[in-house]
């Protein structure tokens, strides 16, 4: 059920991104990571604006890693935006930033972060921690119904309550 | 060689900690507060959870109030697994109540319940819950859900500075990685 469930992830280094995409293949997480690569670009895919006005294409996260140091703005402004949107509020955002500093983490669970990790320097660690979210986060850990995916048909009236996505393509 | 016995003391201070997270637990239902035991028990995880049974008395824990009045015997969590159903108040409230507190609002609330009912999931998330479990029934599944918890949220997850509990032995080790730091329990509600 989970396994079409998108993860989005924020993320501006290009290596880190081809690092995650591969830590997460070695961890067998069958979802589909879309990756916005500074924090304009995350708040205009959550929001649905421009390219990714397509919601087929392109449809709210399951589950969002946030890196915080990215250009124009940071991961915790996007934080900050997300929590203030009433039909994002439950979205599920873990902070994945090379940041250790404690300033950073209090902050971000302040502002309404679900958890707060430390890129691992290491492949290894990447995969094992990799392991870890797909374990805690998408298999035992429940999602809200507003971050599922929407349904790619809509035949007969929507009143079933929280089974969205299991068809989602 | 004595700064090798060092390292391996702060390497065991630090495997130490990573064992004894403070969980409190706040379960109005006493079988499944022992099952909860038991299980971390097996895990070696000693002594780490503190029980409240319903949810008047988890706040008055956590504002240290009455009988919790001693941080010592009764130091702020690192993490609360929260049910929902609970006398008096509510887990929803308390979740609520929590994330209002200026001094609280960063702490980790894990929802621990039977429900699995949507509209449940979506509001402890809307009000800052930062996860939601359904309660395995069986012993085996509610022992690999401990491990996972403790796997991401006590060595993976980072904590915030204000829950660690106040224990005076961390003070030199506060700069290796992946160590908890110096605590520092300037929490006043």
């Amino acid at each position: 059920m989970p396994e079409h469930a998108v993860i989005l992830l924020a993320e501006d280094e290009e290596d880190y991104v081809l690092l995650i995409r591969h830590a997460f293949t070695q961890a067998n997480i069958p979802n589909p990571v879309h990756v916005v690569w500074n924090g304009q670009e995350a708040i205009a895919y959550l929001k649905g604006e421009g390219k990714y006005s397509n919601r087929e294409e392109y449809p709210l996260p399951e589950l969002m890693l946030l890196d915080i140091k990215m250009p124009r703005m940071s991961g915790l402004e996007v934080l900050q935006w997300i929590r203030q949107q009433p039909s994002l509020s439950a979205l599920r955002v873990l902070v994945l930033t090379s940041s250790d500093e404690i300033r950073d983490v209090n902050e971000a669970y302040r502002l309404g972060a679900n958890s707060f990790l430390v890129k691992p320097l290491d492949f290894e660690d990447f995969t094992s921690l990799s392991r870890l979210i797909n374990e805690f986060w998408l298999h035992a850990s429940k999602a809200p119904e507003i971050s599922r995916p929407p349904r790619p048909k809509q035949n007969g009236p929507s009143s079933s309550k929280g089974e969205g996505g299991e068809k989602a393509s | 060689m004595q700064a090798h016995w060092n390292a391996i003391m702060i390497l065991g201070f630090a495997l130490i900690m990573y064992a004894y997270p403070i969980i409190l637990l706040a379960e109005d239902d006493e079988d499944y507060v022992h099952l909860i035991k038991q299980v971390f028990d097996r895990a070696h995880i000693p002594n780490p959870i503190h029980v409240v049974w319903n949810g008047e008395e988890a706040i008055a824990y956590l504002k240290g109030e009455g009988k919790y009045s001693n941080r010592e015997e009764f130091p702020l969590p690192d993490i609360i697994l929260l049910d929902l159903k609970m006398p008096r108040v509510s887990g929803l409230e308390v979740l609520r109540w929590v994330k209002q507190q200026p001094g609280l609002s960063s702490l980790r609330v894990l929802v621990l319940t039977s429900s699995e009912e949507i509209r449940d999931v979506n509001e402890a998330y809307q009000l800052g819950a930062n996860s939601f479990l359904v309660k395995p029934l069986d012993f085996h599944d509610l022992t690999h859900l401990s491990r996972l918890i403790v796997e991401f949220w006590v060595k993976a997850s980072r904590a915030p500075e204000t829950f660690r509990p106040p224990r005076k032995i961390e003070n030199h080790m506060s700069e290796s990685n992946g160590t908890p730091r110096a605590f520092e329990s300037g929490i006043s509600l």
